[in-house]
């Protein structure tokens, strides 16, 4: 007999998007859109003959959720029964004491994994699912640490929220590390994983990540959604990834060399962004614009204005921009020179030389900047 | 660095031109439009190279299209100059592109192109000058003011702008001090604000994050508080829940009940009316037994168990009445023959237990002297052995010793045979003597007197000795000898005699040994004997002494004689014997009397029991005539088997019974068709209503209707316990209605955390930033604070030296040192006729200007690190000069072109001519509409020469 299971991860209910340059009403709606993610995501399971819905962990964050957020997700489980819900809660929704796991009467279709090892529950005759949950926000556990399965026939799947340490994007942190190789070699034909934003289907190893159903930031571009996992009724396990965001997310770089007036500066980057939002819903896309290149001290790029620019030209509700560039400020002559301008980049270049906190570094490269500037009699383009 | 010659191809309206720069002054004059500060732009981009543009700058407007051949031809030159060293250059450009090749042959050597690269541009006036392209027109290019001394401006403002151009020079190169930067740094530091002042954009933005702090704190306060709240109604919740759970319990339980108790009720009706038929049928059969005499049955049953007790006791005491007949008639049979035996018994004394443990006594001291025999047979074999031993002491011959005295004959033996060995020594003393005459004679013949006489001595001593001995000896041993004799006369006391008792004294002395131990235990043996008798003959006397007190008739009248002891012994057995057969009768008769005793109880029992048989039969006659009685009342014939009569009355009476229950369970039947009150239809209808409520209640009906009814007291209480559990679950739904009515209200109002969070997340942001912002320009600040001292202090006193080393020449002596302050760059003179330093300022017009140009040669050769001079590119440097002040500027230029070459550039052919006439070694170059041309000689010693490409 064919089961399919719909799995969904990192959803991140009432995340924050101030980091994405969103407050207010856009950031409402942007909380909205996550919980119409859900129920899309719910309704699709209904629509592909699903007969379990896996939440790989981070469903909501804990630090933001309330009573409302608890009433949402108990009256959406409970719309979707007969069909079952599996929640591993990750390191955003940690089953602490108060959470909400651990605070809600959830329906009788929903089951939350409550052990910080794995555990199983039988989906059918013949196929179990194996979940765990992450205790405390920062754990550092393997998921998949234990002896192989070996007393129990058919096919088992593991569900959990963890890193695996082969395919871990740079900066991401690190919750509940795991190699891929562990997942067959403990017995698992598949481990539905959440934490990382990105989609990654790996059938030859059995690791999926189902990346956020939304985008949450502007790194997390192209098509996302649940992905729905098959188990033939030999055991062999396919997977069919679904695009259901609405919202999109683009990020583009727009390099400014060559401008020789502010105007300019705000055709180009206005001319990118028409290009990166050609045949997307401007009204849910998020769009990043990093400024590259090298200026004239006297083109003062004011991001906050052409930011405003950006989002009336192109009618996208979100738009950053990044000031990436450097002004012709004559470094290297500057190097050289023998004036106090010359010993001051002399100076903060030694400075930065000896220097490894970022954060000094960071002082020292615009404290460069805006010395030069004052030196070279431009207005200080603060960035 | 000397210039020598500049050729241009193309550049400007100049082209096709080769000019020869003199060492000290080189005029070019020229109308104006004929290319004169071309000309100089031209040595500049030769040294520096021009500016294509590109990276922000528009080409169109850079000097590389500015300074295009105006009529087309090729964009080139070329500049050929001279080091201090000697060694020469020539730097060749090609203008076409913008990417402009560059050749740099050292004359006389080879390209050096590349040593001459900074970047990716060639600047030879960078390498060897040391300075950059920004100093070098500062210092180096003047224009028609740099050495106008009566400009219509103030001399102090001239005198600051001198001032702020060195600061400009010596700050950043490009005519911005650090002052100036300074300002654009804090002006931006205030467009920033501060955290403390809340009008700024960074004090607002600090106060809306104190204040979303604040919301944030207590949004979550009351996010905690309804978590509190939600918790308490879970528990509600679930008490309500529990609640209603126990009111359906209960409902249930009472429905079940009450459906139970109809069900019985309904089945009860169903059961009278089944059961009043069945009575009906009952009365109507046993009314033939309606007047049966029921009232007998229990005295007939009593009467049936009477008699068949009484027939059964009956029948055993028959039996037993036969088995004591028997019995009787075996004891008669016995008695008799124990009367028998008593009468043989009636003489037999009557022996007590002492008399008989005395025989026992007296038995077993008899039986201990039993051994009598071996005792004596012992002391008989002793005085044999005594004899034998005698026997064999006399075949020694040695008989005549007494016994006990073979050691003593021993000794004295041993000492009568010593004197013997000692009369054998005698003839060893003579051949001692003899020997020591012997020496002593040898002695004395050899004249050794003295040492003969010495071992004579010695010798007779020893012989003396000897004889003294054996003397000694032979005297106790006669002493001996005679002892023997007189002890043992009989023995032999000779010699052999002697050494035989010596041969055989130690077997002599054993046998002696021996024969006294014989004789000890035949001593021994006698007196042993002589007890035993004693003994014996003691008890032989108990023995009849008891025979006779026991009265058993033995005779034992004979005295106890001396007898043998066996004799004695077997008297007393006899004596014994007769007492334990009298003891013996004695207690088989007292045996047959005990026995005689017993039958005669036995008997009496017996007679007992043929006594009782007779009683228990005439009872069963009478308990058989009263049944038959009863029977005969019961119309039952009483001539039957008596079990089957009985069985004919309880049967009758059993219907009698039936009967009479029958009409009562009519009776009952009536009450309780009136007890349950309501008719089957009424039941039905009540039935159907309490299924309908249980089964609303998640009940079975089906299963209620056939419980096991309650009774009506617990089916009360389990009434009043629904009720009380319905009240209890309304209240707790109430109050939890009440509850998540409280928490709905207050959900309305909940600030939504994520909202707070994207602000104050915002903010912190801008905070952050804004305060990332101020720390930079802080420390830009600071660092160019520092930059600025520093350069200051290092290029004062190398400007003051530079201009110092100049201002005698050109001040005719009248000042000598000259002092610039590390703030500001501000310049002051000392002169010989003032003690006090003058500032710049207060200086004459002629005096300031000469020195403002020196300290424009100063500030190149201070920037200039390789040391070598700068040629000064004037233009029209006295355009607007009165005569006086352009003759003193003329005389001036003249003593500083000694030191420094100067190009200077002039429309006037009078200030060439007066130049020339001061300095006889200038060279004239005549540019006419682009077309250099040789002035007449003007001067001593006229150079000049300009020819025309092509």
């Amino acid at each position: 007999m064919v089961h399919r299971l719909l799995h969904l991860a990192d959803l991140h209910l009432d995340r924050s998007f101030a980091g994405t340059g969103a407050h207010g009403e856009l950031a409402r709606r942007r909380r909205q859109g996550l919980r119409e993610a859900l129920r899309r995501a719910g309704q699709a399971a209904i629509d592909h003959g699903c007969t379990t819905v896996t939440v790989g962990g981070d469903l909501y964050e804990h630090e933001r959720s309330g009573p409302d957020t608890a009433q949402f997700l108990v009256d959406t489980f409970a719309a979707w029964a007969p069909m079952r819900v599996f929640i591993a809660p990750g390191n955003h929704d940690a089953l602490l004491p108060g959470s909400l796991y651990a605070r809600t009467t959830w329906p009788s279709n929903v089951h939350v994994f409550t052990e910080p090892e794995l555990h199983p529950v039988e989906l059918a005759s013949g196929l179990t699912l194996w979940g765990l949950a992450h205790r405390e926000p920062s754990w550092q556990g393997d998921p998949l640490e234990g002896d192989r399965i070996d007393d129990r026939s058919g096919v088992h799947i593991a569900l959990f929220h963890g890193s695996e340490m082969g395919s871990r994007p740079a900066g991401k942190s690190v919750h509940g590390p795991f190699a891929a190789e562990r997942i067959r070699a403990r017995g698992f034909s598949a481990a539905l994983c959440g934490h990382y934003h990105r989609r990654r289907i790996d059938a030859s190893r059995g690791l999926l990540y189902p990346g956020t159903p939304e985008p949450l930031g502007f790194d997390d571009q192209g098509s996302r959604g649940p992905v729905v996992v098959e188990v033939g009724a030999d055991g062999a396990l396919s997977y069919t990834p679904l695009g259901l965001n609405r919202w999109v997310a683009q990020s583009v770089g727009c390099d400014l060399t060559g401008v020789a007036s502010v105007t300019g500066a705000h055709d180009a980057a206005c001319a990118t962004a028409a290009v990166a939002m050609a045949g997307v819903d401007t009204e849910r896309a998020m769009l990043r614009i990093d400024l590259t290149g090298e200026l004239r001290g006297g083109v003062a790029v004011d991001v906050f204005i052409l930011e405003s620019i950006l989002r009336d030209t192109i009618g996208a509700p979100l738009v950053k921009v990044r000031d990436l560039t450097s002004i012709t400020l004559g470094l290297d002559a500057a190097m050289t020179d023998p004036s106090a301008r010359g010993v001051f980049a002399r100076a903060v270049q030694t400075a930065l030389a000896e220097t490894d906190d970022t954060e000094e570094r960071a002082i020292l490269e615009d404290a460069l900047r805006y010395g030069l500037q004052a030196l070279a009699g431009v207005e200080v383009g603060l960035r | 660095m000397r210039l020598d010659t500049l050729e241009i191809t193309g550049f400007g309206r100049l082209h096709g031109l080769s000019i020869h720069f003199g060492a000290g002054i080189t005029i070019v004059l020229g109308d104006n439009e004929s290319g004169k500060s071309t000309l100089h732009r031209a040595i500049r981009a030769a040294l520096f190279g021009v500016d294509a543009g590109g990276q922000g700058r528009a080409v169109e407007r850079s000097e590389w299209s500015r300074w295009q051949p105006w009529d087309g031809s090729r964009y080139g030159l070329a500049l050929t100059y001279t080091l201090a060293s000697g060694r020469r250059y020539r730097v060749a450009r090609r203008l076409d592109q913008r990417d402009a090749s560059v050749q740099v042959q050292e004359l006389g050597g080879g390209v050096v192109t590349d040593d001459l690269r900074v970047g990716r541009a060639v600047v030879p006036g960078r390498v060897h000058l040391g300075v950059e392209e920004a100093v070098f027109c500062a210092s180096a290019c003047l224009g028609e003011d740099g050495l106008r001394a009566d400009a219509a401006d103030a001399p102090s403002r001239r005198t600051t702008a001198v001032q702020e151009a060195l600061e400009r020079l010596a700050d950043s190169g490009n005519g911005t001090t650090a002052a100036e930067a300074l300002a654009r740094l804090s002006e931006a530091s205030a467009r920033i604000g501060s955290e403390r002042r809340a009008s700024s954009p960074l004090g607002a933005v600090t106060a809306r994050l104190r204040q979303l702090e604040d919301q944030m704190e207590s949004a979550r306060r009351r996010h905690q508080t309804l978590a509190q709240e939600q918790d308490r109604l879970h528990d509600l919740e679930g008490a309500a829940a529990a609640a209603d759970g126990r009111r359906l319990d209960t409902e249930r339980a009472w429905l079940t009940g009450r459906l139970a108790a109809l069900g019985a009720q309904r089945r009860e009706l169903d059961e009278a009316a089944a059961e009043s038929q069945r009575l009906d049928a009952v009365v109507a059969a046993e009314q033939r037994h309606a007047r049966f005499p029921v009232e007998d049955e229990e005295s007939l049953i009593a009467l049936g168990g009477d008699l068949l007790r009484a027939e059964a006791i009956a029948q055993a005491a028959g039996e037993r009445g036969d088995e004591a007949r028997r019995q009787l008639q075996a004891i008669s049979q016995r008695r008799a023959e124990i009367a028998a035996g008593l009468r043989v018994l009636a003489a037999t004394p009557s022996i007590s237990e002492a008399a008989l443990a005395e025989v026992e006594r007296l038995g077993a001291a008899l039986a201990v002297e039993t051994g009598v025999d071996r005792r004596r047979e012992s002391l008989v074999a002793a005085e044999s052995r005594g004899a034998a031993l005698r026997r064999e002491i006399a075949a020694t011959g040695l008989g005549s010793i007494p016994i006990g005295q073979a050691a003593t004959a021993q000794r004295l033996a041993t000492a009568a045979s010593s004197s013997g060995r000692q009369r054998r020594s005698l003839p060893i003393a003579t051949t001692i003597i003899a020997l020591a005459l012997l020496v002593a004679a040898v002695c004395l013949s050899t004249g050794l007197t003295t040492l003969g006489l010495a071992a004579a001595s010695g010798l007779l001593a020893v012989a003396a000795a000897v004889v003294l001995s054996a003397r000694l000896g032979g005297g106790s041993g006669a002493a001996a000898r005679r002892e023997l004799r007189q002890l043992y006369p009989a023995m032999d006391s000779s010699e052999p005699g002697i050494q035989r008792l010596l041969d055989r004294a130690d077997d002599l002395i054993s046998l002696h040994a021996e024969v006294q131990r014989q004789a000890v235990l035949v001593e021994a043996g006698r007196t042993e004997l002589q007890e035993a008798r004693m003994r014996i003959t003691a008890l032989v006397a108990e023995c009849d002494a008891l025979t006779r007190r026991a009265g058993t008739g033995f005779d034992t009248s004979g005295p106890i004689g001396p007898g043998d002891l066996e004799d004695l012994l077997a008297e007393g057995r006899q004596s014994l014997a007769a007492v334990r057969e009298a003891a013996t009768r004695s207690h088989r008769r007292g045996e047959l009397l005990v026995e005689d005793g017993h039958l005669v109880e036995e008997e009496r029992l017996h007679q007992l029991t043929v006594e009782a048989e007779r009683t228990r039969t005439h009872e069963r006659d009478e308990a058989r005539a009263r049944v038959r009685r009863i029977l005969h009342r019961a119309d039952i014939d009483p001539g039957q088997d008596g079990d089957t009569a009985i069985t004919a009355f309880r049967a009758g009476c059993a219907g009698r019974r039936a009967y009479e229950a029958a009409l009562q369970g009519q009776a009952q039947l009536r009450r309780r068709v009136a007890a349950v009150g309501s008719d089957p239809s009424t039941l039905d209808r009540l039935t159907v209503t309490y299924a309908g409520q249980l089964r609303c209640r998640g009940g079975d009906p089906d299963v209620a209707s056939v419980a096991t009814p309650l009774g009506q007291g617990p089916l009360q209480l389990l009434e009043a316990e629904a009720e009380r559990t319905r009240h209890a679950a309304v209240t707790a739904i109430r109050e939890a209605t009440a509850m998540r009515a409280r928490i709905a209200g207050q959900l309305e109002g909940l600030p939504s955390l994520a909202d707070l969070d994207d602000e104050r997340t915002m903010c912190r942001a801008s905070r952050d930033r804004a305060r990332h912002q101020l720390h930079a320009l802080h420390r830009a600040r600071t660092v160019i604070e520092q930059a600025t001292r520093g350069i200051h202090r290092a290029m004062a006193p190398r400007l003051a030296e530079s201009v110092a080393s100049r201002l005698e020449l050109v001040t005719a002596g009248r000042y000598r040192n000259v002092n610039v302050d590390t703030e500001h760059l501000t310049v002051s003179l000392q002169s010989g006729e003032r003690p006090e330093l003058v500032p710049l300022e207060l200086m004459s017009h002629g005096t300031r200007d000469q020195v403002t140009l020196l300290l424009r040669l100063a500030l190149s050769e201070v920037f200039a690190d390789s040391g070598e001079s700068v040629p000064l590119l004037l233009d029209e440097p006295l355009l607007t000069s009165d005569l006086r002040r352009r003759q003193q500027a003329i005389s001036f230029l003249a003593g500083l072109s000694r030191e420094t070459q100067l190009v200077i550039t002039c429309t006037d052919p009078h200030f060439a001519a007066q130049l020339c006439a001061v300095d006889s070694s200038a060279t004239v170059v005549t540019l006419e509409n682009a077309a250099p041309r040789i002035m007449p000689v003007v001067g001593r010693r006229h150079r000049a020469r300009a020819t025309r490409a092509g």
